[in-house]
């Protein structure tokens, strides 16, 4: 599952996670997506983006196990 | 030795006998019958497992490859031709053609479902037709597999013909037919095999045709575009059947329409106000579209699809350009 699946109201949205996972910051990922998603009102839409963000970030920082 | 040949073919003697089983097997009305590309037949071991077999090929992702299941048929009408003869003037005769197979066979499944028949005017060289009838036997040619093991293909057909719709009367609703002749009946007699089915065909599924259409609005500098989805019969809307399954950048694929290569989508919106679905691509994509080219949108796969939870459906892409 690659994709990141909310809902807001009526309107369902799938988050490329890879998409998401390929910038290092917070705010890069949220210029990269200034005019995007904009079928969820403000501030809803900076709201999810930046809460699943961050959800991403322990499993994006979790280092490589060895063996 | 060559005489002794011909002479064996011109006083061949009957080899056969007329000792009778216990279980006579004949073909009762025809209820479906099957469209496979020419050649194609399945394997001894595939046939023991026809069930999955059958539905796997139905959905097969290659249009080329995939099977179609035509029915179910609610009338038959036998317009098949004797044999003809020529009489000598003594009264005697001898046959100088066998007889041809020639069904009209009706469905009550729409004028849609007609409408895709149509396509099939012409392909009698593209399939082959096994038949099923009634009593869930399915009736075709006997092949062998490349195990050497007995198998069953399709006949061939030498017209397959779906017309124009009848038109409804007071008295009789409007109708469809669709002619299969075989102009070997060999196929499906001396040379035919049948299997007896374990399964009830009418619970297969095959492969519905998707309109996608562009609903204008696209915004080339965010790399928002909206686009609809909607069956080809039937006009089911997928944002209202499927709108949380399709609403995934993993269920549609984005071209650049003049290089080829896939662009990114960051993220798949089913519209909420029903009309569509709005796809974010990735402008910094190496692939994003520059002015005067443009992005091919489609759903991605038949199989793609279904592992999504969208069974089974298959689209035509669509261009948009970018000015």
């Amino acid at each position: 599952m690659k994709n990141i699946k909310i809902k807001y109201g009526k309107t369902h949205v799938g988050i490329n996670k890879e998409h998401m996972m390929s910038f290092k910051t917070e705010a890069e990922y949220l210029k990269a997506m200034e005019g995007k998603l904009t079928n969820i009102p403000e501030p809803k839409r900076t709201e999810i983006l930046k809460e699943e963000y961050g959800k991403l970030q322990p499993a994006k920082a979790e280092p490589a196990k060895k063996g | 030795m060559a005489d002794e040949a011909s002479l064996q073919l011109q006083c061949q003697l009957i080899r056969a006998n007329t000792g009778q089983n216990r279980c006579s097997v004949s073909p009762s009305v025809w209820k479906y019958y099957l469209l496979i590309p020419t050649g194609t037949y399945p394997t001894a071991a595939q046939l023991a497992t026809f069930n999955t077999y059958m539905q796997s090929m139905l959905i097969n992702d290659d249009p080329l490859l995939r099977w179609h299941l035509i029915g179910s048929l609610v009338g038959i009408e036998d317009n098949s031709e004797d044999q003809t003869l020529y009489n000598y003037q003594d009264g005697s005769s001898v046959v100088t053609r066998d007889e041809i197979y020639r069904w009209a066979l009706e469905h009550r499944n729409g004028k849609c479902y007609q409408d895709n028949l149509i396509d099939f005017n012409g392909s009698e060289g593209q399939y082959q037709v096994i038949m099923i009838d009634k009593s869930n036997v399915m009736w075709g040619a006997a092949a062998t597999d490349a195990s050497s093991l007995p198998t069953i293909a399709g006949a061939t057909m030498s017209r397959h013909y779906a017309g124009p719709f009848t038109v409804a009367t007071y008295s009789d609703p409007s109708r469809f037919m669709v002619t299969i002749e075989i102009s070997d009946v060999t196929q499906l007699n001396k040379y035919g095999r049948q299997a007896q089915l374990g399964f009830n065909v009418n619970t297969m599924k095959g492969v519905q045709s998707v309109v996608l259409d562009d609903l204008g609005s696209a915004n080339w500098t965010t790399g928002v575009l909206n686009v609809s989805a909607a069956t080809a019969c039937g006009g089911l809307n997928f944002v209202t059947e499927f709108g949380a399954l399709i609403a995934d950048t993993d269920a549609w694929v984005v071209t650049n329409s003049v290089t080829g290569g896939t662009i990114a989508i960051t993220t798949a919106t089913a519209l909420a106000n029903g009309s569509g679905f709005a796809l974010d691509l990735d402008q910094a994509d190496a692939n994003y579209p520059t002015s005067g080219q443009g992005v091919d949108i489609n759903l991605v796969s038949v199989s793609a699809l279904a592992t999504l939870g969208v069974k089974y459906y298959e689209a035509t892409s669509i261009t948009i350009e970018r000015p």
